[in-house]
């Protein structure tokens, strides 16, 4: 369902944000995007959707170029970046209307997909509010239902749980699971290593721009013996913050 | 407030507001986009090469008149006031937007600091801000008259220092009055709209009422014995001609007067201009936070959606371009710096001509606008051409088509997220600035038909020919905006009246017009005024012709690079 051969970014002269990065995530899973800020997920992400231009390499969803059919291949996507874009001083209904419009989501089936997503997120009582009055969660849910309104083949979430109350957050991730026993796929991104374990399929693991390991769970424990999930990550990822020492945080002067 | 950290604050909101780290980092370290600032200074050293005679003739037939009269200091006085009336009509929406609406504000509410200080740093920045107006309009008619007169230290140090504190006045007056009247304003979820609305009406109203007066007694009821009267005695006009904005008798009082007299008045000038200072600050504390506060109490009424409510707020299935349309429209008229703007831009001018027109004794006064008025109806021969370009300037300065992605700010991402073409998006945003440039030339016709009684059928054609003269110009200024978006402004008034985008399309408008004046000047002995208004109609469909196209591909380019 998505391809990304050799992906390299670079910003400025010389700074490589992704590092000849491969991956393909099949239909029918649920793919985990992991790794520490700045590792590259988000730029990784924003070039899938068509955002950020690669430097190098190509990405394909459902086998459409998302630089040369930019269109056909947005059409299948449902984004929810991972700072909500959203039209501030229109009312929540009037910018789900408006991607209904631009997706060519039938008038039924808009009506039928507000009224159920927007009770499943509890939405309902705001959607005829002016956006801007909504707190960062509501907001999060908004562009959650309008990513999903259109029927999605490939979801691609960047840290979609950021923000959610816990019973959304529950809800999500059982909607993830729902869309991908369908014959569709979810690629997100997270930081947080107990979901990725919970739900993917599989993970990536990024780290400086290139890709550290692709593969399940199982299979990165197998190489790393029985440490837990977060202990691995942090070491394939070099981390040192176990050994970190902050005690001068509360020492007295 | 300690002075460190007021200058901290200031320097820190100056740098985020012109960007200076970001623009040396850009034309110093990286050295990219080094054609910005060589065509602005190009563009600058064009006016000032281009129109310093024609001040210089002005300010030279203006010192004649007032030294004749033994007032040459008048000529300082008046230009003040005018610097000052300026600054009070531009500054208006910019107080508004960075007092209430500026994105730094939720970070400098939470600081620590007094609402006075922060909007002390607010008012700062914005006097550094409209010091261009009297850069422009100031400063050089006080190097040249002191010259000219050979101004004793009185008029050196009295003028530098009313100069500097010259944009004071104006932007004090307007926040007294802004800060209690926003405590008023505090009913509805419009109250965004609200403060901006009644704002503008509150200080037009001032002005308008103002002049009104000061008009009083001047309204051609003075017999002509009177009039000589009162020329003969040069007090009668500074009071009369500088009454409407006082402070810029005090200016005259203490350019033009001896010793201590001088510093007298320059004392009470800055006095009030002090006093002004603190009473701002007095009332910053009282009323800012409540007012700020209160505009940010957004809630969610927690009404439910039902099913009727779906079927009503969602009715029918759009194309993506109507969409996109719908979308432009719901965006420009909910922000109101944006619709404030917009419709002001294209509606003063022509608003400005029915108003003069219906007075038809205008004609005969000796203001400019009345003798606009009087040379159009010298002109009503070549009412076709001229129509069509009276229409091209009302309806050209709407500074929409300038700043149509700059005015997307970060919304622009959405735009390159969702599946729409450039084309499609392009056609939305054509479409929304050409309605909105149309209001122009629709008003210039009414107040054409008012003021010479022009031909409808002339009026019809010079419509036609307005909007595709508007057209052209709007696509050119459109690729200016596609070239050099402004997208990271904290305000949206910052996107519209603080864009350089604005400036050089404006340029762009007057040079248009002014050539095409220039070439019906130099042919009018041998060309039809009908082949006047088909050569411009052709020029007009040819550039629309070349144009579509280059916008469309420019704008697809311009999508797919990152932002």
């Amino acid at each position: 369902m998505l391809d990304i051969k050799r992906l390299t970014k670079v910003y400025g002269k010389n700074f490589k944000a992704v590092d000849d990065l491969s991956l393909s995530v099949k239909k029918g899973e649920i793919f985990g995007f992991l790794g520490p800020n700045g590792a590259g997920k988000t730029t990784t992400i924003k070039m899938i959707v068509g955002l950020l231009k690669p430097t190098e390499g190509s990405l394909s969803i459902g086998g459409k170029d998302i630089l040369k059919e930019t269109i056909a291949a947005k059409l299948m996507i449902g984004y929810v970046p991972d700072e909500p874009i959203l039209m501030e001083k229109i009312k929540g209904i009037e910018y789900l209307d408006f991607i209904a419009d631009i997706y060519g989501v039938s008038l039924q089936k808009r009506r039928e997909r507000v009224e159920k997503l927007s009770a499943v997120f509890k939405l309902q009582n705001a959607l005829q509010d002016i956006v801007s009055g909504y707190s960062h969660g509501m907001k999060q849910k908004l562009s959650l239902i309008a990513a999903l309104l259109h029927q999605p083949e490939l979801w691609i979430l960047d840290e979609p749980l950021t923000g959610l109350d816990p019973e959304s957050a529950f809800l999500l991730k059982k909607m993830m699971r729902n869309h991908v026993k369908n014959g569709n796929t979810v690629f997100f991104s997270t930081h947080l290593m107990e979901i990725a374990e919970r739900v993917c399929d599989r993970i990536g693991i990024i780290h400086k721009g290139k890709l550290l390991f692709t593969g399940t769970i199982e299979e990165l424990k197998k190489t790393k013996g029985e440490a837990t999930l977060e202990q691995v990550f942090l070491e394939v990822t070099g981390s040192e913050a176990e050994q970190m020492d902050f005690s001068y945080l509360d020492a007295s002067e | 407030m300690r002075r460190n950290r007021w200058i901290s604050l200031t320097w820190t909101l100056l740098n985020e507001h012109y960007g200076f780290s970001r623009k040396r980092q850009r034309y110093l370290v990286e050295r990219r986009d080094l054609w910005e600032p060589i065509l602005l200074i190009g563009i600058a050293v064009a006016m000032i090469a281009t129109l310093s005679p024609l001040f210089k003739a002005l300010l030279d037939q203006m010192i004649a008149v007032y030294t004749q009269m033994n007032i040459p200091q008048m000529v300082y006085a008046y230009f003040f006031m005018i610097c000052s009336v300026f600054g009070f009509v531009i500054g208006l929406l910019m107080i508004i937007s960075v007092f209430f609406f500026s994105k730094d504000l939720p970070l400098l509410i939470s600081l620590p600091l007094k609402p006075g200080e922060v909007l002390a740093t607010k008012i700062s920045l914005i006097v550094i801000d409209q010091m261009w107006i009297s850069f422009i309009g100031l400063l050089f008619p006080y190097i040249y008259l002191g010259i000219r007169i050979g101004g004793g230290w009185e008029y050196w140090i009295s003028g530098f220092l009313i100069f500097l504190t010259s944009q004071m006045i104006p932007i004090l007056l307007e926040t007294i009055v802004i800060l209690p009247l926003s405590r008023i304003i505090r009913f509805g979820k419009h109250r965004d709209f609200l403060l901006f609305g009644v704002s503008v009406l509150f200080v037009v109203g001032i002005l308008a009422f103002n002049v009104l007066i000061t008009n009083r007694g001047m309204s051609g009821e003075l017999s002509e014995e009177a009039f000589k009267q009162f020329l003969e005695n040069p007090q009668n006009l500074i009071s009369k001609s500088l009454s409407v904005y006082p402070p810029a008798i005090w200016a005259y009082r203490a350019v033009s007067g001896k010793g201590i007299v001088s510093l007298g008045w320059l004392g009470l000038f800055l006095l009030v201009t002090v006093g002004g200072f603190l009473l701002t600050l007095f009332l910053s504390n009282r009323f800012y936070l409540a007012s700020y506060l209160e505009l940010q109490d957004k809630f969610s009424r927690k009404s439910g959606l039902t099913r009727a409510d779906l079927d009503r707020s969602i009715r029918r299935e759009r194309s993506p371009v109507l969409a996109l349309f719908i979308r432009e429209w719901r965006y420009f008229l909910r922000i109101p710096a944006f619709a404030f703007n917009g419709f002001g831009n294209v509606l003063v001018f022509p608003i400005l001509l029915i108003l003069y027109g219906s007075t038809r004794g205008a004609v005969e006064s000796q203001d400019s606008l009345g003798t606009i008025i009087g040379f159009l109806s010298n002109l009503k021969p070549y009412i076709l051409p001229l129509g069509t370009l009276i229409g091209v300037l009302a309806g050209g300065m709407n500074l929409l088509s300038s700043t149509f992605l700059s005015r997307e700010g970060g919304m622009l991402t959405e735009l390159k997220a969702i599946p729409v073409s450039a084309k499609d998006i392009f056609t939305a945003k054509y479409l929304h600035i050409l309605v909105m440039s149309e209001v122009g030339p629709v008003t210039a016709a009414i107040a054409l038909r008012i003021i010479v009684n022009a031909p409808l059928w002339d009026l019809v054609l010079a419509f036609i020919g307005s909007s595709l003269c508007i057209s052209f110009l709007n696509l050119i200024q459109m690729i200016i905006d596609i070239k050099r978006p402004m997208l990271d402004w904290d305000n949206p008034q910052k996107a519209m009246k603080q864009n350089l985008n604005g400036l050089f399309s404006v340029g762009l408008l007057f040079g248009f017009v002014g050539a095409c004046i220039g070439i019906g000047w130099m042919t009018r002995g041998f060309m039809n005024p009908v082949v006047m208004f088909l050569l411009l109609l052709a020029v007009s469909v040819a550039g629309n012709l070349v144009l579509f196209p280059i916008t469309v591909s420019s704008l697809d380019r311009f999508l797919q690079k990152d932002l």
